[in-house]
């Protein structure tokens, strides 16, 4: 069918994309041509056109500092453990939420979970601070089991798993929310047909409820695996201090202090552009992957 | 018609490049009548000067803006030129200039502070602000004569290159404020009759305080306090060493030594254990406060007040020294060598190459600098907030120091004009919170006789030429990483002192000598550079 024919008969859906077509184009890809700072040695008073060109200065002076190598290994820590034990758990949530019963009971639940996903991430982080303090809740809880009664948070083996856990138990809810939107389209004929051949519950789970998920869950891990390289960077920035730099210091975050902090643009924007690079490879990976394996994609 | 297009568009991309490319070189010269006498008020049609500038904290409590503070207002009317105030967010100062001047659109004047990189000067070599060397001259007498008043004042007022760039905050001599600072009732209870002088006796306290489950000071997230470097004959930063050269405290083998202390101190419980989270100035405050620290770096004044605020009184101690009697060199507050506010605390003030009539904006800047409007900042308004007894003294009237709106440690900023380029008088004659209270004021004053110290060991702190600040900040990015990040495991002994010298080694590598002697070659710039008699 032509292009024409189509718009005639649904100009009304051609006219509603056009606000977001238009956002795309202003606010993501107009400000692409930026990207031209990272060859530049740019200063904002000379402008895009009239900085001097640094040709890949900007990226040797990355991958010749000392901490470039730390900072990516640490941004893919974090974003492997986010993924390992973060992208499962608002998963098995929904299967659990789905297996009550009790309609009250569930939906009370489902409201508790989702509810510190509207706390600010700032009052969230200053929560967590205070929890973790050589004297807070969580380490005195921890020393009981003993652990050492110092500050969690100025200990670098300790920084991951708090930043991974604080984050599970953020989003868990909110997560979990699409999961069961998907799990209440399913056919309760198929439950129905499988407990009369003698299925058990755990085999009802296994063969029916997670493959009516498996579509959500390879696009929702796609789309995850595209951001491993941006783990969070104000949640990181408002958690992290200069004694546990050694693992919690990642592009995101020595982006912001060159960037921001220091007026280093072209050395932030030329970071950020690598970074950008393989996000973007990474999504193209996952996409062939999960084609391939699960017969699930993006495109 | 797809010619057309790319045509137009090609076109469209030849103009914008040509427009970009004629406004960067717009800085023509400015046409100065030199026989023109400043009075105020000043002719003019009406053009209102648009002004940049960070609003100070307690200000923004109670306004939104300079424009509706009453000094403003009256400096306006006095001057005859009006103006409109605007600002960043507060904490974001930096970002929102950077943002400002990438967008091009520039107000007449502004307050670039430290947050331009490069400073006023390489501000001036980018075509963005005005070189003021002669329009200050003729549009703004009264600066002039304050800056030329000796060698080293017009040095610190000019840039490397000579020239007059930026209107400075200019100060005179008060009292250190930032001290160390304890509860005399913590003080009482542990049995100490004296302020401790030597670090022993500082331990002697600390060990007291750690014997009953408290902790005695909480350091700065990144544990480099400088008056505790000190003693060991450095600072946190670049200093004069004791040869003339230029060093960096944080890359001597002294910084072992305050290491080894701190270290000894946080195995002991001297040290507050959380200090190296992200503790805020305030969070710092109350800890002090709520008795959970038994001592607190910072300005007496606040100390005071944060105290008061539940009813326990703060007193100060002096420097700390290895012993009696040690001479320190690096007070930082002596503005008699001093005069002119730069580095950290700079209120540099720039006219942009935006501004229509920048000797309107010269003269307004002027005016902070004529004893009646440096009265109206240092002041507020007369008869309002001030009067003048028949001796000629000037004392505050309750609008200022009972104001039932604003609190006593607000009327600095609202009621007059704290911290902006100005002629500024000590804080220990005008600053409503300290003269209110003649305790205060003694507080302020105690230690201010101590004879063995100067700031002979201080660098004072010029604008770098635009190309040694670029060159420097690159090396120094990824140097002050490593030395927090390191200050901080050998203080809580994570990484053991045996490894100092790794460090110097990996400081050595990242080029911290280049920065030295970067900042050295300026230094000799700065010190040769021509001064008065040039005039």
């Amino acid at each position: 069918m032509s292009l024409k024919a189509d718009f005639r008969r649904n100009s009304w859906l051609y006219w509603m994309i056009i606000p977001i077509v238009i956002y795309y184009v202003v606010f993501m890809y107009i400000p692409m041509f930026g990207q031209i700072i990272a060859f530049q040695d740019y200063r904002p008073s000379r402008g895009i056109l009239g900085s001097d060109w640094a040709g890949l200065e900007n990226f040797i002076d990355f991958f010749s500092s000392p901490f470039a190598t730390r900072v990516i290994k640490n941004t893919i820590i974090i974003a492997l453990n986010e993924i390992i034990f973060g992208f499962p758990a608002p998963i098995i949530l929904a299967l659990l939420l789905n297996e009550l019963t009790c309609q009250t009971y569930k939906r009370t639940l489902q409201t508790i979970s989702y509810i510190p996903h509207f706390i600010s991430l700032v009052v969230m982080c200053g929560i967590i601070i205070d929890f973790v303090s050589s004297d807070g809740v969580i380490t005195t809880i921890l020393s009981y089991f003993g652990f050492e009664e110092q500050n969690l948070l100025a200990q670098s083996k300790y920084f991951v798993p708090i930043y991974v856990i604080s984050g599970i138990w953020k989003e868990i809810g909110w997560g979990s929310i699409i999961y069961l939107a998907s799990l209440s389209g399913v056919d309760q004929n198929l439950y129905e047909a499988a407990a009369i051949d003698g299925a058990g519950r755990w085999q009802r789970l296994l063969h029916v409820t997670l493959p009516a998920l498996i579509p959500i869950i390879s696009i929702q891990l796609i789309m995850r695996v595209g951001n491993i390289m941006s783990a969070g960077a104000e949640k990181i920035i408002l958690l992290y201090s200069p004694a546990v730099y050694e693992s919690a210091d990642t592009i995101a975050s020595y982006v912001y202090r060159a960037g921001i902090q220091e007026q280093s643009y072209s050395l932030a924007a030329a970071v950020g552009m690598f970074n950008s690079v393989i996000n973007l490879c990474l999504v193209f990976f996952a996409n062939w992957f999960s084609r391939k394996f699960v017969e699930e994609s993006l495109w | 018609m797809k010619k057309t297009l790319t045509i137009m568009l090609i076109l469209g991309f030849v103009l914008s490049l040509a427009f970009a490319g004629g406004s960067a070189e717009s800085s023509s010269s400015i046409e100065i009548d030199e026989d023109f006498v400043v009075t105020y008020p000043v002719e003019n049609d009406g053009y209102t000067l648009d002004i940049w500038c960070p609003i100070q904290a307690p200000a923004a409590k109670y306004i939104t803006s300079y424009n509706e503070q009453e000094v403003y207002n009256q400096i306006s009317v006095n001057t005859g030129i009006s103006t409109n105030y605007m600002h960043p967010a507060l904490g974001q100062e930096a970002e929102q200039l950077g943002l400002l001047i990438a967008g091009g659109d520039l107000p007449d004047i502004i307050q670039i502070r430290n947050l331009y990189s490069g400073g006023a000067s390489s501000g001036v070599e980018d075509g963005i602000f005005l070189d003021l060397t002669d329009l200050v001259k003729t549009y703004a007498p009264d600066y002039y004569a304050l800056i030329t008043k000796d060698d080293l004042t017009y040095k610190l007022a000019t840039d490397n290159d000579g020239r007059i760039v930026a209107f400075h905050l200019l100060k005179s001599t008060a009292p250190e404020f930032n001290r160390m600072n304890f509860i005399s009732a913590v003080i009482d209870k542990y049995g100490i009759d004296e302020m401790p002088v030597t670090i022993d006796d500082y331990e002697e306290i600390f060990s007291k305080m750690a014997a009953d489950g408290l902790a005695g000071i909480a350091l700065p997230m990144n544990g480099r306090l400088d008056q505790f470097m000190w003693p060991y004959g450095i600072t946190n930063d670049f200093y004069i060493k004791e040869d003339g050269t230029v060093g960096y405290g944080p890359y001597t083998e002294n910084y072992k030594d305050y290491l080894e202390l701190m270290h000894s101190w946080y195995e002991k419980g001297y040290i507050y254990k959380d200090f190296m989270s992200n503790l805020s100035t305030n969070q710092r405050r109350a800890l002090y406060s709520n008795l959970q620290v038994g001592m607190l770096y910072d300005s007496v004044d606040l100390a005071k007040s944060q105290a008061e605020s539940v009813g326990l009184e703060s007193i100060p101690a002096n420097y700390p020294r290895l012993y009696e009697g040690q001479k320190l060199h690096f007070q930082t507050v002596n503005f008699d060598t001093l005069p002119v506010t730069v580095a950290d605390s700079t209120m540099a003030t720039v006219v942009t190459s935006d501004c229509e009539h920048p000797e309107l904006a010269v003269q307004y800047l002027n005016y902070f600098y004529t004893q009646e409007g440096a009265d109206l900042c240092n002041w507020g308004i007369k008869d309002k907030a001030y009067t003048v007894d028949e001796n000629g003294e000037k004392h505050f009237t309750d609008y200022m120091l009972n104001n039932p709106e604003i609190a006593l440690g607000d009327v600095q900023t609202m009621l007059k004009i704290h911290l902006t380029a100005k002629l500024s008088e000590p804080d220990v004659v005008c600053n409503p919170n300290v003269v209110s209270n003649e305790e205060a004021l003694e507080l302020r004053m105690l230690y201010a006789d101590d004879p063995d110290v100067d700031n002979s060991q201080v660098l004072p702190t010029f604008d770098l030429s635009a190309d040694a600040s670029y060159d420097r900040s690159k090396i120094m990015r990824d140097i002050t990483t490593y030395i927090d990040e390191m200050t901080i495991k050998f203080i809580t002994g994570v990484t053991p002192l045996d490894e100092y010298d790794d460090y110097m080694a990996q400081l050595k590598q990242m080029g911290i000598e280049d920065a030295i002697q970067i900042t050295q070659e300026e230094y000799m710039k700065f010190m040769s550079k021509p001064g008065l008699e040039s005039l």
